[in-house]
């Protein structure tokens, strides 16, 4: 667990920046079979029908997190700072 | 540039883009999943039936927003076929197969712009006051509703239905309780076939024609929604079997016909005695409140243990 207490916002970047990048499998494949000069996308005629649609399926399932973690992201709920006092806004 | 430099230069770019974590994302993402990075139709707010709506509809776009979220497997393999070049007609027909194998009747709304009419459904109904929906059982359900004093003249298509006949018929079905319906299938088969022609088993396939299903708005694409449909078709799937063996069986079995009239006798007796409908009396605690007696069938007449078998 990461331990906010105390930690500027740049340390938490810097964390999740250092998190190593999500191994999916269409990203495996697309990095065994290489795009070529041929075509802009790898043929998938050599990858078995069930790995393909497990890799797809995958791909779907991890986009579709993080499109709703970004949703969540934009739409945080204000956090009350109850113990924390800031004079310059005594009035 | 010469052709060389020109593919050193993309190979390079490619090499490149594999190396960094998030352009390797994206180029799998665009390779996999390319609904996902489509400008037009973001997968999120895509909306069916507004582009049929506006004369834009197309079916493949639609087959494969609907896989993508409802069959991953089909929409995977639908994309596999167009990078591989298979027209894109033999996509959308192998997506609409491939929805039907998965249980959902794709092929009872084979029109363009079926999908935006969301899940189709099927509509094995009877109306026993629409001769035209009896027509394809005619010379097998006259020997049912004969019993309840239905009279069908298929001359004129008029109909003449008794006014107690669907509750004499749901009295019959009420009493046909469980147990009695594990020990012998035949009184199974007789309760569905009840149910069935007079509309009255709860399932929406079974109890609609298409004239009343269409009256409905159907279920929208969604994974749930799929499941709950493919619940309906399986169930639809074997009453219908059991239904349709029991108008086999009632054709055939003369000792069952004569328990079954003998019992709707009883009924039609009790209603014209008591003056009450029988509403009134069937409850959860006393289904068979008119006391119908249903004897051990004779052997040889369970048509869905011959079916099965």
């Amino acid at each position: 667990m990461i331990d906010l207490k105390g930690q500027s916002l740049r340390v938490l970047t810097d964390v999740l920046g250092d998190l190593a990048p999500v191994e999916l499998e269409g990203m495996r494949l697309l990095a065994q079979l290489r795009p070529t000069s041929s075509g802009l996308l790898p043929s998938t005629q050599s990858i078995e029908r069930a790995t393909l649609r497990r890799a797809t399926s995958e791909i779907i399932d991890y986009t579709g997190r993080c499109q709703r973690m970004r949703s969540y992201l934009l739409n945080l709920n204000p956090v009350p700072l109850t113990d924390l006092i800031v004079t310059e806004f005594g009035l | 540039m010469n052709l060389t430099e020109f593919q050193h230069l993309y190979d390079g770019l490619a090499t490149a883009a594999l190396d960094d974590p998030v352009l390797h994302l994206a180029y799998t993402v665009a390779w996999l999943d390319p609904l996902r990075v489509c400008p037009d139709d973001p997968v999120d707010d895509y909306d069916l039936s507004e582009d049929y709506y506006y004369g834009e509809g197309d079916d493949l776009e639609a087959a494969l927003h609907i896989t993508r979220g409802c069959f991953p497997d089909l929409y995977a393999e639908a994309v596999a076929d167009l990078h591989t070049g298979v027209a894109e007609r033999q996509v959308e027909e192998h997506i609409r197969d491939g929805i039907c194998e998965q249980g959902i009747p794709m092929d009872i709304v084979e029109f363009e712009g079926a999908y935006a009419f969301g899940i189709p459904m099927p509509a094995c109904g009877i109306d026993a006051a629409d001769p035209d929906t009896l027509e394809p059982f005619q010379g097998q359900i006259e020997t049912l509703y004969d019993l309840f004093g239905i009279d069908i003249d298929w001359d004129t298509h008029c109909v003449h239905i008794p006014d107690n006949a669907h509750d004499v018929a749901l009295a019959v079905a009420l009493s046909l309780n469980e147990a009695l319906r594990e020990q012998y299938p035949v009184y199974d088969q007789l309760y569905w076939l009840l149910g069935w022609a007079f509309s009255m088993t709860g399932n929406s396939s079974v109890d609609c024609t298409w004239e009343i299903l269409a009256e409905f708005q159907p279920l929208d694409w969604s994974p749930d929604n799929v499941a709950f449909t493919r619940l309906i078709v399986e169930e639809c799937d074997q009453i219908m079997t059991a239904a349709t063996a029991g108008l086999d069986d009632l054709q055939d079995n003369e000792a069952l016909r004569e328990t079954l009239t003998h019992n709707i006798a009883i009924i039609c007796k009790k209603l014209k005695k008591k003056g009450r409908r029988d509403h009134d009396r069937i409850s959860e605690d006393n289904p068979n409140p008119f006391g119908l007696d249903w004897p051990q069938p004779a052997s040889g007449s369970d048509r869905t243990a011959e079916l099965a078998a």
